[in-house]
């Protein structure tokens, strides 16, 4: 009788499966679709901000040319045409990826920037992945050893990490390590080496603000009802914060990780600027400093890339994580 | 035949900007320095100035850190001095200074001589020369160099130039229109190009001449790499295997960066790190005097300061030498000419303005301001000092009744104000690099066009500087315009930059460049 029962359950089990897949590839669909509208306010903005002055022929040429010249310049760069031409035709050329070559190297702009970019992305991931391995056990160690020592040492040492930024903590560490012990390279990406005080420089102020936030997640989780009655099952605190608060937890970390990676894309310039790594904000910089105005376009643009894919995957962990909330999110918005 | 036409015609846009862009870049990239002598010294790391034996072989590499990206490494347009480190090592020019920046002495040209108004000259090349992609370098490889420089950004080191012979493939001969006096001392500045490169049309992409390095690669952004050019003209040098010039933008990072090994030079370092570098016994410094001066221009056709009692008064209401002291720390050489020290034809006019603003106040109140007046002040932004100067001057000139409004913008937007026909500022603060060592700026006539001045006595004296070959009447001439320059005042100097370049303890042979703008790496050599 259990098996015809089970047999009775298994088709409407299945219908119920293809339905929820359905309702996330439609969500799924939404996203990317509002991911498209962010990029075409991203290419907007940038397309904005260059003409905000006036003509940008006039911002290259930096008060150096005579009027007749910069008009010249102006027409060879088609910034003569009218204002809804130009961005209808920067419009059709950023679709296709096509910023135009940089002005100081004479190569396509999105090639310049891609090629800045995997070392920037190389710090930010080792960077997050240390922050995040690191802030799951500490907060992990504070909650299941709440008002102990270890609890009452790390919770003011976090405190005051987050309130340290990013570019003092290199400058100790090139202090430190290169000048005074010269243990590692202070500048450059010399190999694996190179990478361990920038890295340190990056993963300490969101060891922070990540160790912070989760515990008062799991916290908020262990002096829940639901912790109660697990408790009450016979499941010990440990296994209560490993097992399930920090799943519960993970929704809310899941998102401000994607957020912070977002911002640390484009937010890297000043610990790059130090250690002279050649990555996205070293390159920003230079193009900004040599009017590269196409460069600038393009990694305004990538940025912006890169910012919704990481809200896009966030999104998509959340609700691995979370079907409870996949679901609300799919019935919502018409899955 | 005399020709006192002046030797080039106004002076365009371009021409102004190159003079005032190469100085105003190397402040922008290092600041200046301060010393109290003009003479050459160094301290620190011993053998650093190459008392010591150069190897007989290549030594290893040398990381020698650039404050920026080059724009431009072609030669003819190449601006800073982070352009001229590659400049410098890949090309040479028919001639080059001695170590002692005194005698233009043989580089690619083993002779030269001209005609006695310095109109013809005639350069002896140096044979069996060859540029490092194989191509032979002769007379016709120079003309071409020539032909690339003329519409370019240094084309004014060519003004008035109306033949080019190289019928012999070892001998070049140059007809002028106009005296060309300093044009030895031009081709210390002058680089040649491979004409193949030239043909190519990739000379801003890479660089390809007949100095000590050759070409290695350029990864935007990190780093240029130069190797050992081993056909070099000028054997045994160089003694480095590579020249490594790694990018990096941050001053702190830099000196960080040479403190920690992880680089054996940097250039231009800024007076407030010089303490510390100092205490450093790992550390050599090498400082010079330069020929960079910095001077505040007056438009001598506005209200006020068309006045040259004005102009007197203002000079005297600075205190040039707290500047100095206070400012760039002690890092300067107060200026007494527009000519620097070392530079053909210095001298120390008789005129000279010691900080007086008793005497400031006099000279207002005697050309009829009795009340004081108020100027406006502009300044670079892409010059580390100018905003600290700025505001002293300021100070200063409060006290002898001048108030100064003063304004910090882009470089571009300064100098286009300066050559504006209704200037928002009567003073500027600009730089001059005298980059030929000779007096560069009477050639270029922007010591007179710039301040739009238009006294006819000093005019006809700097066309006698610019129409004479060298020699007692082109010394006397010189004389008699910076004694005149000095009472008339269409700029005062401020002062002479000092440059410091600091090294690890395993760098020898490194000299500061007096000229600013060329570090040769070629003497170098790593122990």
């Amino acid at each position: 009788m259990l098996d015809d029962a089970l047999k009775a359950d298994a088709p409407a089990d299945i219908a119920a499966a293809r339905s929820r897949w359905r309702g996330v590839a439609r969500y799924v669909a939404g996203r990317l679709g509002q991911g498209v509208l962010v990029l075409f306010g991203a290419v907007t903005a940038s397309f904005i901000l260059v003409h905000l002055t006036g003509n940008p022929a006039t911002v290259l040429a930096g008060g150096q040319l005579p009027p007749a010249q910069v008009k010249a310049l102006s027409e060879q760069l088609g910034y003569n045409r009218p204002l809804i031409d130009q961005y209808l035709s920067y419009l059709g050329h950023a679709v296709r990826g096509d910023f135009g070559n940089s002005f100081r190297y004479g190569t396509g702009a999105v090639s310049t920037v891609l090629t800045a970019l995997p070392n920037t992305l190389i710090l930010i991931g080792i960077s997050l992945a240390a922050a995040i391995a690191i802030s799951v056990a500490v907060a992990s160690a504070s909650v299941l050893h709440q008002g102990g020592w270890s609890d009452r040492l790390l919770r003011p040492l976090m405190s005051a990490l987050q309130g340290i930024p990013d570019f003092w903590i290199a400058l100790i560490l090139v202090l430190i390590l290169s000048v005074k012990l010269r243990w590692l390279p202070s500048l450059g990406f010399a190999g694996p080496s190179s990478l361990i005080m920038p890295c340190i420089a990056l993963t300490l102020p969101m060891l922070a603000s990540f160790t912070r936030l989760l515990r008062g997640s799991l916290l908020d989780f262990t002096g829940s009802d639901i912790a109660l009655a697990l408790r009450a099952r016979g499941l010990t605190r440990r296994e209560i914060v490993i097992h399930h608060a920090m799943r519960n937890a993970m929704v809310t970390f899941v998102s401000f990780v994607a957020l912070q990676a977002g911002w640390l894309v484009g937010g890297t310039l000043i610990v790059e600027t130090i250690f002279a790594w050649p990555g996205i904000g070293t390159m920003l910089l230079g193009a900004v400093q040599s009017r590269d105005l196409t460069v600038i376009q393009a990694t305004v643009v990538i940025i912006a890339v890169a910012f919704t894919l990481l809200n896009l995957l966030a999104d998509l962990a959340v609700i691995w994580l979370d079907p409870r909330i996949g679901r609300e999110r799919v019935s919502k918005e018409g899955g | 035949m005399n020709d006192h036409r002046p030797l080039t015609g106004p002076v365009s846009r371009r021409d102004l900007l190159r003079g005032i862009g190469a100085g105003a870049a190397l402040l922008g990239s290092g600041g200046l320095l301060a010393a109290c002598s003009s003479s050459s010294t160094s301290s620190g790391a011993a053998n650093a100035t190459g008392s010591a034996a150069a190897p007989k072989g290549r030594s290893g590499t040398l990381q020698a850190a650039i404050s920026a990206e080059p724009n431009f490494i072609n030669p003819a347009d190449a601006l800073e001095l982070y352009e001229y480190a590659v400049v410098r090592s890949v090309y040479d020019g028919l001639t080059q200074w001695n170590p002692a920046y005194d005698t233009v002495e043989p580089a690619l040209a083993l002779s030269w001589s001209s005609n006695a108004d310095a109109t013809q000259w005639q350069f002896k090349l140096r044979p069996d020369v060859k540029f490092q992609d194989g191509t032979p370098f002769d007379s016709t490889a120079v003309k071409k160099t020539i032909q690339e420089y003329v519409p370019n950004a240094w084309g004014v080191l060519f003004a008035n130039l109306k033949t080019i012979d190289d019928s012999d493939p070892n001998t070049l001969k140059l007809t002028f229109g106009t005296s060309n006096p300093d044009l030895a001392r031009n081709w210390t500045f002058v680089k040649v190009i491979s004409p193949q490169l030239l043909a190519s049309k990739q000379a801003a992409k890479k660089a390809v001449g007949t100095g000590a390095f050759q070409w290695g690669s350029w990864a935007h952004g990190q780093k240029i790499t130069l190797n050992a050019n081993p056909n070099y003209w000028g054997k045994p040098q160089p003694y480095l295997d590579s020249l490594v010039l790694p990018i990096v933008t941050d001053e702190t990072a830099r000196i960080s960066g040479l403190e920690s090994n992880s680089l054996n030079l940097v250039m231009q370092v800024d007076p407030h790190d010089l303490p510390a570098l100092k205490s450093d016994s790992a550390v050599g410094l090498s400082r010079s005097s330069t020929w960079l001066e910095l001077h505040l221009t007056f438009r001598c056709d506005q209200p006020l300061t068309s006045d040259p009692l004005v102009r007197q008064a203002i000079a005297y209401g600075v205190d040039r030498a707290a500047i100095v002291k206070n400012v760039l720390l002690g890092q300067g050489v107060v200026a007494p000419s527009p000519i620097p020290v070392g530079c053909y034809g210095h001298i120390t006019p008789t005129t000279e303005y010691s900080y007086n603003p008793g005497k400031a106040r006099q000279l207002l109140k005697q050309a009829g301001h009795p009340n004081g007046i108020t100027l406006n002040l502009a300044g670079a932004s892409s010059l580390a000092t100018v905003p600290l100067m700025g505001q002293a001057m300021v100070a200063q000139l409060a006290e002898a009744g001048i108030k100064v409004n003063f304004n910090i913008s882009e470089a571009g937007v300064v100098v286009n104000d300066l050559i504006s026909p209704h200037p928002k500022h009567q003073l500027f603060i600009l730089t001059y690099g005298w980059v030929n060592g000779g007096p560069f700026h009477f050639d270029t006539l922007n010591v007179i066009n710039h301040p739009q001045y238009k006294g006819a006595e000093l005019q006809g004296l700097i066309n006698t500087c610019n129409t004479t070959a060298d020699g007692p009447k082109r010394l006397k001439a010189l004389s008699d315009a910076q004694n005149l320059f000095m009472q008339q005042l269409p700029h005062l100097p401020l002062y002479y930059a000092v440059d410091t370049d600091a090294f690890g303890s395993s760098v020898h042979g490194y000299q500061v460049p007096k000229d600013t703008y060329q570090p040769i790496f070629g003497r170098t050599y790593m122990s």
